[in-house]
């Protein structure tokens, strides 16, 4: 500047830029941070009980229909009429091992199947439903349907 | 008393006020940091850098936990939301919740009012029902397409039972609202 030193910005505008942008920033801000589970209640339904896409010239192939049904003692695990019983432990919490077990045997005999379908007894909790949604999709079972009946 | 007006004898007539401590008993230096003190208060500026400093530093923190995804527009201090790890980032959708024996539609409509309902969560839900048939035929004119996916997101407390779930989602079911997201809390493991 000509005039030499002593010379000091404007910081009105600064601050006057900031506090819009604060203002701004917290009130648009995310406190409370959430994530959903798409669930495709349709699609899953039709997959208990369709039958694959195949060409036309070919016999269709009933496709085998997998759930799991969580009741408030034990979880059932079921491959079309074949039905195995889990066992919840002590505590009433889900045995994680031995649905692990299931749905791999499963998943080495459908490798390409993902679906499965969740049922639920009616006096299960929600919470407890959407922690086993939350185990078979870390079981790399992604398109889990919920049954609505 | 003189006819000239002047008040008692020579050595004691009325001057001009000044200063009136004698400079005998003057405190010189005292007298000038006092006034040295007051005329710095006079003068006083408020140091702005550290202001801005400090603004610097919250719009930084604020910037970098911005998201444009849209959240969940009401959470109701009774609802635990459930907890999960394999999520997906909330989208923005109308919000279905269950709080106890009560069913609640909540959506934000721009430029009016909001879209609220509630109602106790029975297989009738009428009101329900029929502000469903109406975002969705709202949703159809802005989008003018026949087969929309129509979305929504639902929260429940978790010891919510699973047959109240299952009514409202027979329910939105009925009324083609096929996408359903689970609202769910990332904030820990769920190994349960």
């Amino acid at each position: 500047m000509a005039g030499g030193g002593g010379s000091e910005p404007n910081l009105t505008p600064f601050i006057d830029l900031f506090s819009v942008l604060i203002c701004f920033l917290l009130m648009t801000a995310a406190w409370l941070s959430l994530e959903a589970f798409p669930v495709q209640i349709e699609k899953a339904a039709e997959g208990a009980t369709n039958t694959q896409a195949v060409p036309d010239d070919k016999p269709k192939e009933k496709k085998v229909a997998l759930s799991v049904k969580l009741g408030p003692t034990d979880l059932r695990a079921k491959e079309d009429e074949a039905e195995k019983i889990i066992p919840h432990q002590v505590d009433g919490s889900i045995d994680r091992m031995a649905l692990e077990n299931v749905m791999r045997t499963w998943k080495q005999k459908y490798p390409d199947r993902k679906d499965v379908v969740l049922n639920t007894e009616g006096n299960v909790n929600y919470g407890r439903m959407i922690a086993l949604y939350d185990m078979l999709i870390q079981m790399e079972w992604s398109d889990v349907g919920i049954n609505p009946n | 008393m003189s006819s000239d007006g002047v008040k008692g004898f020579h050595g004691r007539i009325v001057s001009s006020p000044g200063y009136h401590i004698h400079p005998q008993y003057d405190l010189v230096h005292t007298r000038h940091l006092i006034e040295h003190r007051r005329k710095k208060k006079s003068t006083f500026t408020l140091n702005l850098a550290p202001m801005v400093d400090m603004f610097s530093i919250l719009v930084i923190y604020l910037i970098m936990n911005f998201s444009t995804e849209g959240q969940v527009f009401f959470v109701s201090k009774d609802i635990k939301i459930p907890k999960a790890s394999r999520g997906q980032p909330l989208k923005s959708f109308p919000l279905v919740s269950i709080v106890k024996d009560t069913v609640i539609f909540d959506m934000e409509n721009p430029g009016s009012q909001p879209l609220f309902v509630t109602e106790p969560n029975d297989e009738k839900v009428p009101q329900l029902r029929e502000m469903l048939r109406k975002v969705k035929a709202l949703q159809q004119q802005i989008t003018s397409q026949e087969k929309v996916t129509h979305q929504l997101n639902l929260q429940a407390d978790e010891g919510t039972s699973v047959q109240d779930v299952k009514k409202v989602l027979r329910v939105l079911i009925d009324e083609g609202w096929t996408g359903i997201n689970f609202i769910v809390d990332p904030a820990s493991q769920a190994n349960k």
